[in-house]
């Protein structure tokens, strides 16, 4: 595990957190159903499920994704598979999301297993650690 | 999206949180935010109904530059995706700081019972989501006196 950096503040600085806070148009700018115009579709509008997503994020806030990763999305009888060729990686779940953040997840614990064990890995594993070193940034706060 | 396009594209925040509540209560002094009334399931008597007001809370680390931001709901029904309420807007974040959006829907719109999910879309990349249940409340007959 990488060790988080602890930067102290120096004399004179406030505590106060350096954040911005956004606050999007009360109303939305597009809260208007954009074929009727009204304020919110009277009748439900279903839009099919995407066959991708994009990512550019791991539910770990240690590791950053260095370019925005494709996801394609796949339909099996009742769940759903996220599929992430570049590293060979799937996720699975009730609902499209559902299965990205598996993936997410799952290439998030891959890292860490094999970076734990990089001085062991054998051909396939040491090839998938180095895709995912090539991907993938580890956080320095 | 091309490749180019793609490198020029700021990078994703990371999502620290997500969460749907009732309220969120920004302190003009301190500026620190009060999260009022965090839920993850509805109860309504008759569908369709209008819920509201709804917000949103998401804190996020990590990000820098220009970002389109969409925050949608949605039904999770068998053929896809049922809209029950969308915002967008224009987002710029300062490097070195952290980045608190919020959201308040005056309502969202419920078809019916079952999976919702609120979304959180930057420049089309998707960052998190908060999944909430819609179920109809069974009023009780009361019997004739």
């Amino acid at each position: 595990m990488s060790p988080t950096t602890f930067v102290p503040l120096d004399p004179g600085m406030t505590s106060e957190p350096q954040e911005e806070f956004y606050t999007l148009p009360p109303g939305g700018t597009n809260a208007r159903d954009e074929e009727s115009g009204s304020f919110l579709p009277s009748q439900a509008t279903v839009k099919p499920i995407r066959n991708e997503v994009i990512i550019q994020s791991l539910f770990d806030d240690r590791l950053l994704l260095r370019k925005p990763v494709h996801v394609s999305i796949e339909r099996e009888g009742e769940s759903y598979i996220a599929r992430c060729d570049l590293i060979e990686e799937f996720g699975y779940g009730r609902d499209m999301l559902e299965a990205v953040d598996d993936l997410r997840l799952t290439v998030a614990e891959l890292y860490w297993t094999l970076k734990s064990g990089h001085a062991n890995l054998g051909t396939d594993l040491g090839r998938i650690y180095r895709d995912l070193q090539e991907l993938i940034a580890e956080v320095r706060r | 999206m091309n490749q180019e396009t793609e490198r020029q594209t700021p990078p994703s925040p990371i999502p620290l949180a997500f969460l749907l509540c009732d309220q969120v209560i920004s302190d003009a002094t301190t500026r620190k935010k009060t999260i009022i009334g965090v839920f993850d399931r509805i109860e309504i008597s008759q569908f369709p109904a209008q819920y509201g007001p709804v917000s949103v809370y998401a804190r996020l680390v990590a990000g820098e530059g220009h970002y389109k931001a969409i925050i949608e709901v949605v039904r999770l029904v068998d053929l896809g995706d049922e809209n029950a309420g969308r915002m967008e807007g224009d987002v710029e974040v300062r490097g070195g700081t952290n980045m608190e959006l919020g959201v308040q829907f005056p309502f969202i719109t419920l078809h019916g019972e079952g999976r919702y999910e609120a979304r959180l879309w930057l420049n089309d990349r998707y960052i998190h989501r908060f999944p909430f249940v819609v179920l109809q409340r069974q009023v009780e007959q009361r019997s004739q006196p």
